[in-house]
């Protein structure tokens, strides 16, 4: 086999290209932890209805995907919010596996409601097909897509708009504050209720975001989300749960490592990869590779 | 002590009901379909009363298919291969889930709650691996094993789900009753203190390391046995595909509806859940059904945060008080 | 306190046990009618292949009974056919569960369909359990070809209607070896990569491959046996590895979705140059008016290896039955029919035909007539024209063919061209 500096570029670029979208899911599900203290294990769908609703915007009505992506993160965010509201406040002070059985509802619920909608009409898979689908950028050694540079350029972008937000916007000094600590948030004024709400929606959005972006590269369905949302979980234990910083570098590093570990062991361990690695990681430090904390 | 008697007492009984109202029902009722959806609910009761048991220690384990699904292949495997009689395998096969359930417990020990429920789920996601890859030559990989069945040869096929129906049946009703002893005991106290609070148990001298492994064996030969169960009566065949996320899934859901905690619980559970999917399954289809799960198990949870159970047993208790209206007021 | 508990307990669970057996009592047969089981996939990922099998059964039953039903000897009339649809969930457990509720609780007659070998495969112990006659549709040659098959037709109930990985394994290499060989690599081994689902229908293609390879001798090397597993849609690091290999030709392999992203993904992501490395044959189950659609200009030059073909008509008495097949699903449905949609309607009128033979609707009777059955083609092209259940494998000796990919300029989207075997071709094979 030639392993040339082509290939080696490649293997490292889809890592990149998939770290992106792990990156994005994991900030959003870290995010929620960090202020609520809950793990939505049904963050995956919220991923795919986000794919979805892109994939209608572009389908049925035309519009530039790279433009409905925003319209479909407006659209979960506010899903979102009605899922925190509706659910999870409901549940706040009970046991905690309430919480985790509100969201295997969720998954439930959602992930039928959309294969309901989705498989008479679309069968299996869809893809979102971008006005640049087939063209290339010619890097000499490499052709890349050019989705695959508006991948990056997006999911890197709205990490900045994120950073700005969490540090430079009242609403972000709200969030750490609970996230960091939640009864202190509260005797200093903050309503953490509008908090919870708000960033489960963000991170709903965010997911979203990740969702369309994957569902640009690759074809996709109603069941799509579960594997990379899990992964993401992975993730974000190792960098540590309510890590941003953890989140964004475990997830790049994560898919570079998925990669790297498809091409030389195969595509069976591809799935199972996150999770040796998790095992490995935790048992020389059980906290995570970062401390928890936005 | 009188409030341990009395626990035994009402286990008894309860057990005498839970063989008795079944034994009825097959009486009345020969329709093999019923019979099948019921062994089902037996089976998947012993899976979800070992999550149950799991999670009385404090371990929410999210990939218990993990148990299941050794156990069905190792009974599979032993039957077939090594020649043991089903209804031996049945038994010898869960030793390897318990190993397992003790080497997870292990490698878990200083884990919570997410962490915990992330890493047991990666086992089930490496195992699976595992059982594809590395002992492809043994599981022949993605194709899975048919299992020789638990009824004997030439049984009709009648009268083979009745035996599955009995056999699934008394075996739910002693794994309550062990798990209601274990409950009692002070092995159960111990599950409490550590589930409750860590640091205090160590203090108070409870091992809780050991505590927690003797949970997570003692849950993975009971999953493991529903596994076996499973295979060599209802499915008949085993395959990768256990190794998912459904199977996990499903026990908590029981178990959670029916009301943690309590040996009861899951088996509400698994037949309230299970019986109204089937229902629905068969007058509504597909997807539509899976959606009304979903909607009622949020229903359920948003309302009921304590699970069924604790309602059944207050309105049971109510309704009893009714029934008999000179006896001594409760204290 | 436990005898007022013992009483309350007792009339609740009481309740609910006949309230749970009650409501999941299933419909009774309606009288008169013959009940045929299709068990496919109507939800799950690898789904929706079921909707066109239920289309396609819908249409053969509704055919037959238009013409008053299968004339049944022993009820002494003509009964009406009705469809019972068991949903596997596109997973084993499901499949499962969903055989056991059409033997059970519908009691069907007969057993058919499916697209997944391994749900197929995972509902055999039952229907051997049961006894029922099984007519899958899935490529696995695993349903008859297992030690458990005997000529004891108690131990034999499955007929194969669909052609195996085996033949499909087969014929890859023979058209390989006559048509792209001498283009790309006549004094040298022709380099194989294939990237496969990783299934028991993936794994008997590629053993059909290999059996074919070591009878063909040499001419083929095999330099990558690359695998995805079912659901996976990336494959991206695979095809790095092939491209770094330098293979004269690659085959995709796997369902109709996975094989369009698996050209997609390497033409344009990977780099493979079509002009450089033939891409193909893929799967016959691929052949399906989405993959037209969806696959684009980049399909253009690539082969496909078909046993019905969604957009042509080959010449000759094999293929007659197509065009009208196609109408009438067209003008029903509304859309074009693909590869299981037209397997599962032929296994209709093959269970019919069954029926009528044996008289009855008795399942020992039914395996006897399906063992012994010779009758007309349907759609499907068989070698000879005449469908017949081998006595060794119950298997039917199918017509497969390869087809190129060109772009049509006039409705935007690729159309095929028979290029192989030589007696069905309309044009030989073309380098790009």
């Amino acid at each position: 086999m030639v392993l040339d500096a082509g290939t080696l570029l490649r293997i490292l670029l889809w890592g990149l290209v998939s770290g992106s979208v792990y990156m994005l899911l994991a900030t959003g599900i870290t995010l929620i932890f960090g202020v609520m203290k809950v793990v939505n294990f049904a963050h995956g769908e919220l991923m795919m209805t986000g794919a979805f609703v892109t994939f209608i915007l572009s389908h049925a009505f035309g519009l530039n995907p790279y433009v409905g992506v925003f319209v479909s993160m407006a659209a979960v965010g506010v899903l979102g919010i009605v899922i925190e509201r509706v659910g999870f406040r409901r549940l706040r002070g009970t046991a905690k596996i309430n919480e985790i059985f509100f969201s295997i509802a969720l998954i439930l619920i959602l992930q039928n409601a959309l294969a309901r909608i989705f498989v008479p009409r679309f069968r299996e898979y869809v893809q979102i097909k971008t006005p640049y689908a087939t063209e290339v950028l010619d890097l000499g050694l490499i052709t890349l897509r050019y989705d695959f540079v508006i991948l990056l350029v997006l999911a890197w972008a709205t990490l900045l708009g994120l950073w700005v937000v969490l540090y430079r916007t009242g609403l972000g000094r709200d969030v750490r504050g609970t996230s960091q600590n939640r009864t202190a948030a509260m005797l200093m004024g903050i309503r953490v209720e509008r908090v919870d709400m708000l960033t489960f929606g963000i991170g709903a959005a965010l997911g979203a975001l990740a969702g369309s972006l994957y569902g640009i590269i690759n074809p996709f369905g109603p069941y799509a989300g579960t594997l990379p949302a899990i992964k993401a979980f992975a993730v974000i234990i190792l960098g540590g749960l309510g890590s941003v910083r953890g989140a964004v570098v475990g997830g790049l590093l994560y898919g570079i490592v998925e990669s790297v570990a498809t091409f030389f062991l195969g595509g069976s361990w591809r799935d199972a990869i996150a999770f040796v690695l998790l095992i490995v990681v935790l048992l020389t430090r059980p906290q995570g590779l970062f401390r928890g904390g936005a | 002590m009188g409030a341990r008697l009395r626990r035994l007492r009402r286990e008894l009984i309860v057990a005498a009901l839970m063989l008795c109202l079944p034994a009825l029902l097959l009486t009345l009722v020969q329709e093999i379909f019923v019979l099948q959806v019921l062994t089902f609910v037996f089976i998947f009761s012993i899976y979800a009363q070992s999550w149950n048991l799991a999670a009385h220690s404090g371990q929410f384990s999210l990939g218990h298919a993990t148990f299941l699904g050794l156990g069905s292949y190792a009974s599979i495997i032993a039957a077939s291969r090594l020649g043991l009689a089903p209804a031996v395998a049945l038994f010898v096969g869960p030793i390897l889930p318990a190993l397992a359930g003790f080497a997870i417990g292990a490698l878990c020990r200083r884990l919570r709650e997410a962490y915990f429920g992330m890493v047991t789920f990666g086992c089930t996601a490496i195992v699976q691996v595992l059982v594809v890859e590395q002992f492809g030559w043994l599981t022949n990989r993605w194709d899975g094993l048919d299992a020789p069945r638990l009824a004997p040869e030439g049984l009709p096929v009648e009268r083979v789900a009745v035996l599955n129906y009995v056999i699934s049946l008394a075996l739910m009703v002693a794994t309550y009753l062990v798990v209601a002893a274990i409950i009692r005991s002070r092995i159960g106290l111990a599950f409490v203190a550590i589930h409750d609070n860590e640091t205090v148990a160590a203090a108070a001298g409870v091992s809780v390391v050991r505590y927690r492994l003797l949970a997570m064996g003692v849950a993975g030969y009971i999953a493991g046995v529903a596994g076996a169960l499973n295979g060599h009566t209802l499915t008949r065949h085993i395959s990768p595909g256990v190794f998912g996320l459904e199977d996990s899934i499903w026990p908590v859901l029981y178990s959670i509806a029916g009301g943690l905690g309590t040996p009861e619980g899951p088996i509400l559970g698994t037949l309230l859940v299970r019986v109204f999917w089937e229902w629905a399954l068969r007058r509504i289809g597909g997807f539509d059904s899976l959606i009304l799960i979903g909607l009622m198990l949020a229903l359920v949870v948003t309302a009921l945060p304590r699970g069924i159970y604790p309602v059944f047993a207050r309105a049971t208790a109510a309704l009893g008080a009714r029934l008999t209206p000179n006896s001594v007021k409760q204290p | 306190m436990p005898r007022l508990r013992a009483t309350s307990l007792v009339t609740a669970a009481l309740l609910i046990t006949i309230v749970a057996g009650v409501g999941v009592l299933p419909a009774l047969a309606q009288l008169g009618t013959v009940r045929l089981g299709l068990l496919t996939s109507m939800t799950g990922p690898a789904a929706a292949t079921g909707e066109d099998q239920r289309r396609a059964a819908t249409l053969a039953v509704d055919e037959i009974n238009a013409t008053g039903g299968v004339m049944v000897r022993e009820a002494n009339a003509r009964l009406k056919l009705e469809l019972v649809i068991g949903d596997d969930q596109t997973s084993r457990e499901g499949a499962v569960s969903a055989v056991t509720r059409l033997l059970v609780a519908d009691k069907v007659a007969l057993v058919f369909g499916g697209l997944g070998s391994a749900f197929g495969m995972a509902a055999l112990p039952q229907i051997r359990e049961h006894g029922v006659p099984y007519i899958p549709t899935p490529s696995t040659p695993l349903f008859t070809r297992n030690q458990d098959m005997g000529p004891d037709p108690t131990k034999s109930m499955v007929f194969h209607y669909q052609a195996t990985g085996l033949m499909y394994g087969a014929g890859i290499v023979d058209f390989l070896v006559r048509e792209i060989k001498p283009l790309m690599s006549a004094d040298r081994p022709l380099r194989v990569a294939w990237l496969y689902q990783d299934s028991p229908f993936g794994a008997e293609y590629v053993r059909g491959y290999n059996d074919r390879v070591k009878e063909v001798g040499a001419g083929i090397e095999t330099v990558a046996l690359e695998r995805f597993k079912v659901g996976e849609t990336d494959y991206r690091t695979q095809l790095t590895k092939i491209k770094a290999l330098t293979p004269h030709v690659l085959v995709p392999m796997g369902f109709r979705g996975e094989t369009v992203a698996a050209i997609q993904q390497a033409v344009l992501d990977v780099g493979i140059d079509p002009k450089k490395t033939h891409i193909g044959p893929t799967c016959a189950c691929a052949d399906d008016p989405l993959y037209y659609k969806d696959l684009g200009r980049i399909g253009q030059y690539t082969t496909i290896l078909s046993l019905y073909s969604t957009h042509a008509i080959p010449k000759g008495a094999t293929f007659a039955k197509w065009a009208s097949y196609r109408k009438s699903y067209q003008e029903k449905f509304g859309q074009l029919p693909g590869l299981l949609g037209v397997s599962a309607y032929d296994a209709v009128h093959v269970a019919a035909k069954a029926i009528e033979r044996a008289g009855s609707v008795d399942k020992r009777k039914v395996i006897e007539a399906l063992g012994k059955l010779e009758m007309d083609q349907m759609v499907l092209p068989v070698h000879g024209g005449k469908i017949r259940f081998d006595p060794k494998y119950r298997e039917v000796p199918f017509v497969l063919f390869v087809q190129e990919m060109f772009w049509d300029e006039k409705v935007k989207e690729l159309r095929p061209v028979i290029v192989w075997p030589g007696d069905l071709a309309e044009a030989k094979y073309k380098q790009p």
